[in-house]
């Protein structure tokens, strides 16, 4: 019985310095995929057009993975809605239907250049996506930047701005 | 200068926390020392409640020099609004949650008049509590802090989906709730500290009450808010905050429950306990899930490792403390036989039955977290999971709550009500065979165990009514309302999701548009200015002729952050609300308009509301016990 009772509060620690691991390594990790080119591809836009990696070989563009499913887009939209004035933005529509997605445009606003359908989920495994949202500023084809989850000022600032 | 002030008095306030936590040590020897707790405890409590004034005042003056002011709030701001700024971001929530935490715990020290042993352990908990989230509040998240010699002119202003009147009393309500549960908590630690025989759980039975009234009541709000101004189109999303402020809510229901049994029966003493411990520590974790950031949600702040760090060591201190306090002093109660069918065993069965919800909430929201430390991907828990779980423990807590209507305490089961409870079951199964061939309506098997839950409370409920036999008649008024309540929302869920329905139409002014079950006309569409906003309003009109219905969507463009938002348009029915959303105008001028029908969301705020009646019907009558 002592033994049952010692071992449940010694796991009870353990679970803490588990959650106190977690914060730590929560900050960005440098991405794998930096510095690297666009993947080549060849996929559909939501409107049915043709779009290949030749699109991004002399653009400035920022790169969203978004989907109607997922929440934290709807967080990051208001933010990305203002940058769209300054920069372009080309959204991938992630493992998303594509009626869902235009409802979902239609209601909070569309502010991409061009959205690639990626029902599948293909172009996103090649960018090395791991969940929407990510945002990558691709620079005449290069990939320059990456972060994962939600845009804000502060990732702006930090990882974006500065390889603009 | 008043910044200064405020930041002096918060400090004063944390040093006499501090010294309260020290006298009370020492006043458990030193039995004249007690005499001082109190009104140290007090007074620390009164300079914390000033401190936040202040901040409250400099938020309504628009002293831009405060950086937090600077930064949440605006001079073109209506003084409401200016003073919910305060929580719209983390270092004022953080503020009003201590302030609130003080004004509980105060309230709850000057309802004691002796000052025994048990309650100077009572004060030594609260003022080490207080000691801890005051340090936390000045070394990692101080909202006093200013930005000087060059204060801004104006301030940033406050998020927008902020702007709402919804803003101004969820977090406020939900806090209350959280924070509440300080009270069971403390008197929990206290009477196995002081190893006193104090009936507890007796004393603190209306403060749980009351604290779990005010959760609901949060809960509620939020999901109100979400579906009326944020146009989000539900009630519920799974998200993660949503799912951690029903942790603590479901651990509430267990705990305000286990009390009924331990207060009447005494069975379930050392439970009691342990819930009461529970309870508190959910609160505290949700708080740090929320502030840390470690969880993306729509509710995430700026996350910063620090804050997260120091909370974290917080609560595994204080739930370290509790629960090894538990384990090696907290069984010492006599075993107690539980007799099948009493009130008491149904109770008891619900109370696994929430303890059980409880984990797979924790799973659901761990989970991620866990699966991404270890195998590397980020992977998300989303509704499928949760309904599935929650939907068959619904149904058999739906079972057990109908019948313990006519059950008593301490008393075993009687055969013959098998046969009644047969014959409600008969009822539902008419009932969903009418639905289904008269109205077409055929529930998912996830819907209908929900509707059949819900539909045996409200059968069985009502049939108590006209109970002939006196001593089976509804003795708890409170305890009777609350539960129809809950019967209410349980068939209002699988109702809404079963019945509801959205289109998307491209509109041009003034042609009317038909769709599979609706028409629509676009009468007008205007541009308009407001305090700090322009925005595009539409006049739409749903089904023009006899139930003719006008809706005015509108998006808005916020002038200092450039933000965006759609604010929803709504006309609501008992029936069916109509909830329109302005979209944009597409390459050939239509306008998109987003229609959707929502079925019965007026029981689902309506049960809601009925289970709140039901908690304030329950306390009156506690309160009436307790003069």
């Amino acid at each position: 019985m002592q033994l049952i009772k010692i071992s449940s509060l010694i796991l009870l620690s353990i679970f803490f310095v588990f959650l106190g691991g977690v914060i730590l390594d929560d900050n960005q990790s440098e991405s794998v995929i930096s510095g690297k080119t666009f993947p080549v591809f060849q996929q559909k836009t939501l409107d049915g057009k043709d779009i290949s990696n030749k699109y991004f070989s002399d653009k400035t563009v920022l790169v969203n993975i978004w989907a109607s499913w997922c929440i934290t887009c709807l967080v990051e939209h208001p933010f990305l809605e203002s940058l769209a004035e300054d920069i372009n933005i080309v959204g991938i529509n992630y493992k998303d239907d594509p009626k869902n997605a235009s409802d979902w445009l239609a209601k909070h606003g569309n502010f991409f250049t061009v959205n690639i359908h990626d029902p599948q989920g293909n172009l996103a495994i090649d960018l090395g996506v791991t969940g929407a949202p990510e945002s990558f500023l691709v620079v005449n084809g290069r990939i320059v930047s990456h972060i994962i989850g939600e845009m804000n000022q502060r990732k702006w600032e930090q990882y974006f701005a500065p390889n603009l | 200068m008043i910044p200064e002030l405020a930041n002096f008095i918060l400090i004063l306030s944390m040093s006499l926390f501090f010294g309260t936590s020290l006298l009370g040590i020492y006043a458990r020897k030193i039995e004249s020392a007690r005499i001082l707790i109190k009104p140290l405890f007090t007074n620390a409590n009164l300079l914390l409640l000033t401190a936040f004034a202040l901040l409250v005042y400099l938020a309504v003056i628009d002293n831009f020099s405060v950086k937090y002011i600077a930064s949440h709030s605006n001079s073109s701001l209506p003084v409401f609004y200016k003073i919910s700024s305060i929580w719209s971001a983390h270092e004022g929530s953080m503020f009003l949650w201590i302030a609130l935490l003080g004004s509980w715990s105060l309230l709850f020290v000057r309802s004691n008049y002796k000052t025994d042993l048990y309650i100077t352990d009572v004060l030594i908990i609260l003022s080490s509590i207080l000691f801890l989230f005051t340090a936390f509040l000045i070394f990692t998240s101080n909202p006093l802090d200013r930005i000087l010699p060059l204060s801004p002119i104006d301030g940033a202003d406050i998020n927008p989906i902020l702007q709402d009147p919804g803003l101004a009393i969820h977090p406020p309500m939900l806090y209350m709730g959280y924070v509440g549960f300080i009270i069971p908590f403390a008197a929990a630690v206290a009477n196995l500290t002081s190893s006193s025989n104090h009936a507890w759980e007796k004393s603190v039975k209306r403060w749980t009450l009351a604290a779990w009234a005010f959760l609901t009541a949060g809960i509620g709000l939020g999901s109100a808010w979400a579906y009326y101004e944020l146009g989000w189109g539900g009630y519920w999303f799974w998200d993660p905050v949503e799912n951690i402020a029903l942790l603590p809510w479901l651990c509430g229901t267990a705990l305000v429950h286990a009390m009924a049994v331990s207060s009447k029966t005494s069975n379930l003493k050392a439970w009691v306990t342990f819930l009461a411990m529970l309870v508190f520590i959910l609160s505290l974790f949700g708080a740090f899930i929320v502030r840390s950031g470690i969880i993306d949600s729509v509710h995430t702040f700026a996350s910063d490792p620090t804050r997260g760090l120091y909370l974290l060591s917080l609560i595994a201190g204080i739930s370290l403390f509790s629960f090894a306090l538990f384990v090696f002093k907290g069984f010492n109660y006599q075993k107690k036989v539980m007799l099948f069918g009493s009130k008491e065993s149904f109770i008891s069965l619900n109370n696994i039955l929430l303890m059980t919800a409880i984990f797979s909430v924790f799973l659901g929201v761990l989970y991620p977290l866990i699966y991404e430390a270890i195998l590397g991907p980020k992977i998300s828990v989303g509704p499928p999971f949760y309904n599935t779980i929650f939907a068959p423990m619904v149904l058999i807590a739906g079972l057990f709550i109908g019948s313990s209507i006519d059950s008593q305490w301490q008393r075993p089961f009687r055969s013959g009500k098998l046969l009644k409870l047969a014959r409600c079951l008969v009822l539902i199964a008419i009932i969903l065979a009418i639905l289904y061939f008269l109205l077409g309506i055929s529930f998912s098997a996830i819907e209908s165990m929900s509707f059949v839950a819900g539909s045996f409370i409200l059968i069985t409920y009502t049939l108590s009514i006209f109970n002939t036999d006196r001593k089976r008649r509804i003795v708890n008024l409170g305890s009777f309302i609350s539960h129809f309540g809950f019967g209410l929302l349980l068939i209002g869920i699988p109702l809404n999701s079963n019945l509801s329905y959205e289109e998307t139409v491209a509109v041009v002014i003034n042609e009317p548009k038909q769709t599979e079950r609706n028409t629509i006309i676009l009468n007008n569409i205007y541009e308009a200015e407001g305090p700090n906003f322009s925005s595009i309003i539409a006049e739409v009109e749903v089904n023009p002729g006899t139930n003719a219905v006008l809706l005015m969507p509108e998006k808005r463009r916020y002038a200092n952050r450039g933000q965006v938002t759609s604010e929803t348009a709504i006309k609501s029915s008992f029936l069916r609300d109509i909830y329109i959303n302005l979209g944009e105008l597409n390459d050939q001028d239509q306008w998109i308009l987003r229609l959707q029908s929502n079925y019965f969301i007026s029981l689902i705020w309506g049960g809601i509301m009925i289970m709140l009646l039901g908690i304030l019907v329950f306390l009156r009558k506690l309160k009436h016990a307790a003069d």
